[in-house]
């Protein structure tokens, strides 16, 4: 007899254990910033899969017990400045070696990897044809509220993203993940010799 | 069921072997069509059967990289935009009239005037002669800011409407004005889906592609299961390569294969085409092989017969000093249109381009030169189809029409001051011309936009000056499915454009869009 009824409340336990185990993944819940709202590495491009059906739940055993939701831990990519605005910290990494770059086309390849980590996040570039227009994008003005790109950020002047001689670069938008980035270089002056611009080959 | 592109019939062969007289048709052709054509005569087969007089052709010329049609339509004279103008565009403007202290202290007005009715005075690029010419004798008109829009979209509402995908992107937007979708991915061109949906119904007799391009594949024509797009250049089909001019060292002049390496070479290469395959991708690939082969029988053939009208395209296109790819593109299809009995298809749409638009340095010298290089062509292309209608009963000039698209306008501020090095960026909404016998000419449709930067029109987030279409691609390019033959309301029209029904209706005052 007791056996038996430890049996049973072994089962009971047992069972919701597996339950808590098998937490189904939460959708994001529209407005409001959430740590999934940064896809993992490995999902990104990853259409919707299809589960099997989970087992109806156990509710005689589960009403017996305090279901406690396991506790997600921080993001450690993400670091989170107010309710609506997030850092991207790798973002904010290559954003940071833009200045600091040792020339101008190796800046130009940290802001096309400060774009990949916008991709990342939405799936396509920043859209627009003004600098102002991709920089504000870039420092949080997006649907997630996610900073890419710190206001503080030396390359930064303004709402402007500039290069090492304080000229605003030109985005030039190829297709939603192609951007073509010129910097007017030492003369400041756009569409002369001393341009460096970066694209990609398969583009064009 | 769809009915199987370019699979001929004896008989529809014998009928399409007698459009060009048979003049290159013996050595285009194979050895079997070779023995059909020697027994067939035009005069016993009685000739113009397959299309009669029952025939439309939509000519789509796309210019590659986002015109700046800031500079196409330009206000002018007493057009209070004018000064306007001069200001803003400054150091890319075209002489309007409108002074500006340093880029046009005398006030000087090169445009070409046009007088579209019940407007303010406005003018053309001074390259624009042909199109000029064109408009104020009533065979052109412009739609004015016309562009790609997911829903009716204001100035007001731009940060909360839908807008299309990627703005501002080239190929984005030039994917959208070829599918009219501007808030879902690609899957079909506008064009290809007409043809999908009428092919069978509008081409009993077709012998080839009611899709053909003379620019290369295009999203424009991609997309139709059953449909697919026929590549020509500006001498008619891409033949294979290395068996002379018109298969002349592979095949003699009584149709039968060289005995040289040549011909033994061209002899295999037909016979592994009719070899079918049980795997699907081969079977595929070599059915694209064999139809190639036919289409280019047919199409050697159709350009063949502008000779027997006593037409010289040619001659035409040299009259307008038309060179470059998009006047031989044109060329061909001047020549295809005239050959339309060999291609059997009373609905047709062709395809050509120009690239080299996305100016955003030296527009004052690229283009000027981009812009007389496609008036001169469209120029010859208009005076062959008028040519054309004086020498076929069957064709009127009414029967084709000409619309041009671009990625996008470019933004009416320029991105520099030095006019040897300045350029203009990318914007939005844009104006298209359309021209051809069936178009209500000399007229601006759609409503052109309030030209100023933060006017009522321009895009708020920047200070550059992009208009926000007012007519969306989908209600234009209804109009032009509308007179290809798909019924307003219908629900092929509604499959075509599942868009559409967001809009104004293109019947309405309110849109304005009775250009056909």
């Amino acid at each position: 007899m007791k056996r038996s009824r430890m049996f049973w409340w072994g089962s009971g336990l047992l069972l919701v254990l597996l339950l808590l185990l098998r937490r189904p993944d939460t959708p994001g819940s529209g407005d409001s910033l959430q740590e999934s709202d940064v896809p993992s590495q490995g999902k990104s491009g990853e259409g919707p899969r299809s589960l099997p059906a989970p087992p109806p739940p156990n509710t005689e055993a589960a009403d017996r017990f305090l279901v406690v939701e396991p506790e997600t831990p921080p993001d450690p990519r993400l670091n989170r400045l107010s309710e609506d605005r997030v850092e991207f910290l790798p973002a904010i990494e290559a954003s940071q070696r833009i200045s600091k770059a040792e020339g101008e086309a190796q800046s130009l390849r940290e802001i096309d990897a400060l774009l990949s980590h916008y991709r990342f996040a939405y799936g396509e570039n920043p859209v627009g044809v003004e600098n102002a227009e991709f920089t504000r994008q870039l420092m949080g003005e997006n649907p997630k509220g996610i900073v890419f790109l710190s206001p503080q950020n030396p390359s930064v002047r303004g709402e402007e993203l500039v290069d090492r001689w304080g000229t605003p670069y030109f985005f030039h938008p190829l297709s939603g993940q192609v951007m073509e980035i010129v910097s007017a270089g030492p003369d400041q002056t756009f569409w002369t010799d001393d341009d460096v611009g970066m694209r990609h080959r398969q583009e064009r | 069921m769809a009915k199987k592109q370019n699979m001929m019939s004896r008989r529809d062969f014998l009928k399409a072997g007698t459009c060009g007289a048979m003049t290159i048709g013996p050595l285009v052709n194979t050895i079997a069509q070779l023995s059909l054509m020697s027994s067939a005569s035009a005069s016993t087969l009685g000739g113009n059967t397959l299309v009669g007089n029952d025939y439309k052709a939509l000519v789509c010329v796309f210019l590659r990289g986002g015109c700046d049609m800031n500079n196409v339509i330009i206000p002018v004279g007493v057009n209070p935009q004018a000064q306007t103008y001069a200001n803003d565009r400054a150091a890319v403007a075209i002489a309007n009239g409108a002074v500006h202290p340093t880029y046009n202290p005398g006030g000087l007005d090169t445009t070409l005037a046009i007088t579209p009715p019940n407007q303010d005075p406005y003018g053309l690029h001074p390259s624009l002669t042909n199109l000029a010419s064109m408009f104020n004798a009533g065979e052109a008109s412009f739609v004015c800011n016309v562009g790609t829009l997911a829903e009716p979209t204001t100035r007001g509402g731009y940060s909360t409407d839908s807008l299309p995908k990627q703005l501002f992107s080239h190929s984005d937007q030039v994917t959208q004005w070829m599918s009219s979708i501007a808030d879902k991915p690609y899957t079909s061109g506008w064009g290809a889906k007409v043809a999908e949906l009428y092919n069978d119904v509008w081409n009993l007799n077709s012998q080839t592609s009611m899709l053909i391009t003379a620019a290369g594949n295009n999203q424009f024509m991609n997309g139709s299961p059953s449909v697919g797009q026929y590549s020509v250049t500006s001498t008619g089909a891409i033949s294979l390569a290395g068996f002379g001019t018109n298969y002349g060292n592979a095949v003699d002049s009584s149709g039968n294969y060289t005995s040289g390496s040549t011909g033994q070479r061209f002899e295999a290469l037909e016979r592994i085409m009719q070899y079918s395959h049980a795997h699907i991708m081969e079977e595929g690939y070599t059915e694209v092989v064999r139809s190639a082969r036919a289409n280019e029988a047919i199409i050697s053939e159709a350009v063949q017969v502008e000779q027997s009208l006593g037409m010289d395209v040619a001659t035409i296109f040299n009259s307008y000093q038309a060179e470059g790819g998009v006047a031989n593109e044109l060329m061909a299809i001047a020549r295809l249109i005239a050959g339309r009995e060999c291609l059997g298809n009373n609905r047709q749409i062709f395809f050509v381009d120009l690239g080299g638009f996305d100016n955003h340095q030296d527009i004052n010298a690229d283009l000027p030169e981009l812009l007389t290089e496609l008036d001169r062509a469209l120029g010859a292309f208009n005076a062959c189809m008028k040519d054309l209608a004086t020498r076929d009963a069957d064709f009127s000039y009414d029967k084709v029409t000409t619309f041009q698209a671009s990625d996008f306008n470019r933004t009416w501020t320029p991105n520099g001051t030095d006019i040897n090095s300045a350029g203009t960026d990318h914007a939005w909404g844009s104006h298209s011309f359309v021209f051809g016998g069936a178009v209500n000419g000399g007229q601006f449709f759609g409503a052109m936009p309030e030209l100023a930067v933060g006017g009522y029109n321009d895009v708020p987030s920047g200070s550059r000056g992009r208009w926000i279409p007012t007519t969306a691609v989908d209600q234009f390019a209804s109009v032009l499915a509308n007179w290809f033959g798909v019924p307003f309301g219908s629900t092929e029209m509604g499959t075509i454009f599942p868009n559409l029904y967001r809009f104004a209706d293109p019947n309405s005052v309110e849109a304005n869009l009775g250009f056909l």
